[in-house]
């Protein structure tokens, strides 16, 4: 971690504000739900840094502002010391390829119409496709029999899988981690962190990791921020946090999910 | 590694369908070797001859062969109805994804004129248009399509809508797709099981409203046919000259219900394969 921090951050969020409109009607914006206020982050390279709070609290947010999915209303998000926020659109989905998102609904992250081998086909170029999809599968620990597969025909850890091996195929520097484990059963649960692991140390991967579970957060987290209301109470190292949390509602949340 | 089998299920609605259309469609495309007689031959001496070993199905007040007009005619009337489904079935989809991915004040501007669009009674605006006009097949399949696109357009809008927000459109998206690949080979397939649906019933009520229209003396003109026109042959004397009013209605309810039972059975289909 110390090493880490003597480098140069690959994702500084800061002052970070979302809004979005709500009661839509008849093409009149009438008010603004404030989802993300203020939220000032820097992730360094190598490291799991873990946003966690309720359902409902703004996680997911910066998350979705940081892919450009939802518009910022005041902030900067600089990845690699390029602002996002300020890049055109050509220049954005060129550097898309480096930030990957791996979704909580498994279920709905791959095209129900397109094949395994199909996925790949659109971010691998052609002459090495086989092999890099023989080499992705088995990365994420899977065989290459399902390459002839829909999304249906798998069950939930293998579509977690194939997400996975998605995201890796173009090769990011950065995966957004959107509770990913958190609609697995407990034993695809061990697999998928376990996954996560060995495939950070492997491929020299950074994550911002969002969840509501602590026990993947103790699992893979390096430094913690509690989110609530769309702020963050506090930013620490895990284990800082879990000794001495300082805030209140910090504090409660550990106990409750404590005991849990 | 388990990889779940899937299901496949009888469609009786579909097949039945099928059967219906598979028949039909085999009348027209066979119907000339039944009868050598050419649809438009005239001859006076033989005028309303009811069915008979030289006239299988009768002639008409001019003498012509209806087994000749009706497979003549039931190709126009198909010819129309496909033609226009198709144009009005690209029209629709093409506005539909065009307004939902975009979103905003251009979706909004694009379905208030589907709205007011939808608001006019289509028989009546094709009447008024076909009537105005110099009568041609070629109109008339503009004219269908023209007025036939809303409905295609709404769903497809609707569709992208879902479709649009959802995880794997974002993490393709996300992988730094372009748009217009992500629109056509994500969105589009996703979408396309309502539209195929709502294009073979969209089969259906074209035939019936171009029966209308050629029944009304505004469609297929003369000396050419289409089944409204036969069917508008024996309106004089329905009981009399059955043979002229009977199988070209009888034609016209088949097909419309044949293409709805495959309409059901693709519903039925589509349905079945989101829930395995």
């Amino acid at each position: 971690m110390n090493s880490s921090r003597q480098k140069q951050p690959i994702l500084e969020v800061n002052n970070l504000h979302v809004e979005y409109p709500v009661n839509f009607r008849g093409g009149f914006r009438r008010q603004k739900k404030q989802a993300v206020n203020g939220v000032s982050f820097t992730i360094f390279p190598g490291e799991c840094f873990t946003i966690v709070g309720e359902s409902g609290c703004g996680k997911s947010s910066i998350i979705d502002a940081i892919l450009g999915f939802v518009k910022i209303k005041t902030g900067t998000v600089l990845f690699e010391k390029q602002d996002l926020t300020k890049l055109t659109p050509k220049n954005f989905r060129k550097l898309r390829p480096k930030i990957q998102p791996v979704f909580q609904d498994y279920n709905q992250a791959l095209n129900p119409h397109q094949r395994i081998e199909d996925i790949f086909r659109e971010t691998l170029p052609k002459h090495l496709l086989e092999s890099q999809t023989d080499q992705l599968l088995s990365s994420v620990g899977l065989s290459k029999e399902i390459i002839r597969c829909f999304p249906h025909q798998l069950s939930g850890g293998q579509k977690q899988r194939v997400v996975l091996a998605r995201a890796l195929s173009v090769n990011p520097a950065l995966l957004l981690l959107d509770e990913p484990v958190t609609s697995l059963d407990m034993s695809v649960f061990v697999q998928i962190v376990e996954l996560l692991i060995s495939l950070r140390k492997t491929r020299n991967l950074t994550f911002l990791l969002v969840s509501h579970n602590l026990s993947i957060v103790h699992l893979l987290a390096d430094r913690v921020a509690i989110m609530k209301n769309g702020q963050f109470l506090e930013q620490q190292p895990l284990t800082t946090l879990l000794r001495n949390p300082k805030h209140d509602y910090t504090k409660n949340f550990i106990n409750q999910i404590t005991q849990l | 590694m388990k990889i779940l089998p899937q299901k496949t299920q009888t469609n009786q609605s579909m097949t039945s369908g099928c059967i219906t259309i598979g028949l039909v469609f085999i009348f027209l495309l066979l119907g000339p070797l039944l009868t050598p007689i050419n649809h438009t031959s005239q001859n006076l001496s033989a005028s309303l001859q009811p069915p008979s070993s030289s006239h299988w199905m009768g002639t008409d007040y001019y003498g012509r062969d209806v087994l000749a007009r009706l497979v003549f005619g039931g190709r126009i009337t198909w010819i129309i109805a496909i033609a226009s489904t198709f144009m009005a079935v690209n029209i629709g989809t093409i506005i539909g994804l065009f307004s939902a991915y975009q979103g905003g004040w251009i979706d909004l501007i694009v379905m208030r004129l589907v709205d007011v669009m939808l608001a006019f009674p289509k028989l009546f605006v094709v009447l008024l248009i076909v009537g105005l006009g110099a009568s041609s097949t070629s109109l008339l399949i503009w004219v269908l399509a023209l007025f036939s696109w809303m409905e295609i357009a709404r769903i497809v809008r609707s569709e992208v809508m879902s479709q649009k927000n959802r995880t794997y459109i974002k993490s393709v998206r996300a992988l730094g797709l372009r748009t217009p690949r992500i629109v056509f080979i994500h969105i589009l397939p996703n979408v396309l099981g309502p539209v195929i649906v709502s294009s073979v019933l969209l089969i259906s009520t074209i035939i019936l409203v171009e029966s209308s229209l050629s029944f009304l003396g505004l469609g297929v003109q003369a000396p050419s046919a289409s089944w409204g026109s036969i069917l508008n042959d024996g309106r004089i004397d329905p009981l009399g000259t059955w043979w002229l009013s009977v199988p070209a209605g009888l034609l016209i309810l088949t097909t419309v219900i044949g293409f709805n039972l495959i309409g059901n059975g693709l519903h039925k289909q589509l349905d079945l394969k989101k829930i395995v």
